[in-house]
């Protein structure tokens, strides 16, 4: 669940998938106040799924790139990038943004993730690469730190991090 | 999370349920995280990192009742794949 600042009220999290024309025409890129250009990783054959809320489904609350990975060594799910949207930034062009929608919303998405690998038979597991300074973040979650940057969650950490933040799994929802 | 929400709040003419948050410790666990990343919570893998056995390695782990941080290089090397330069 994420919770909206302004309110104080928890709402359920909805996830919907995001297509390349979607990132185009809505400038989910740094011109349009985010970190990454979310058309990359589509040209990477990740796919892109966005964080969303019931109430308004057409606003973006933050994004993540996801591959499953088959590959017997691996059978994980990848996650290439994740991000908070502009208006969930506790800055936005280095101010401070006082008009901030959401908080929550890095758990929840790592916590679909790990829903999204049990929906495509990987067991809830996952890897990503986290900025060295954020890896004890990670750890928090459960995760656990492999080599470098890179971090593995197991299907047990998986599991412990849908139940808290996604009740029921993935709940989706088309614009 | 769910030991800290006291309230619930039906707002069916909405089509949904919201949970009203009860006192701060939950939105400053929730924002203290989100404000450790300011945004940004992965990034892309640098190519120069090898990949990391996933499976091979969690077994591996999970049989000697380590963490991957607790193996010696030498026991870490052989779950790493390192790409032809």
């Amino acid at each position: 669940m994420i919770l909206n600042v302004s309110t104080n009220i928890l709402e359920e999290c909805y996830f919907r998938k995001v297509e390349r024309a979607e990132i185009l025409k809505n400038n989910y890129t740094p011109t349009g106040g985010w970190d990454f250009d979310w058309a990359k990783p589509i040209s990477l054959s990740f796919e892109v799924y966005a964080l969303i809320t019931k109430s308004s489904p057409e606003i973006v609350q933050g994004l993540i790139a996801v591959r499953p990975n088959y590959d017997e060594i691996y059978k994980c799910v990848d996650i290439d990038i994740l991000e908070s949207a502009p208006q969930n930034k506790k800055y936005n062009k280095k101010k401070l943004n006082m008009n901030r929608s959401y908080v929550n919303i890095g758990k929840c998405l790592v916590a679909f993730s790990c829903a999204y690998s049990v929906e495509v038979s990987l067991e809830g597991y996952v890897q990503l690469t986290s900025k060295t300074s954020k890896i004890t973040f990670y750890e928090e979650l459960g995760a656990k730190n492999t080599y470098g940057q890179n971090m593995v969650l197991y299907d047990s950490d998986a599991k412990i991090l849908i139940e808290e933040h996604l009740q029921g799994g993935i709940k989706w929802l088309d614009v | 999370m769910a030991g800290r929400v006291i309230d619930i709040i039906k707002t069916p003419e909405k089509g949904y349920n919201s949970l009203k948050e009860s006192g701060n410790m939950s939105r400053k666990e929730m924002q203290r995280f989100d404000d450790a990343f300011d945004g940004v919570f992965v990034i892309p893998r640098p190519k120069d990192h090898p990949k990391v056995k996933v499976r091979p390695l969690a077994e591996y782990c999970k049989a000697k009742g380590v963490l991957p941080s607790d193996l010696t290089p030498e026991e870490m090397e052989k779950f790493l794949v390192r790409e032809a330069e």
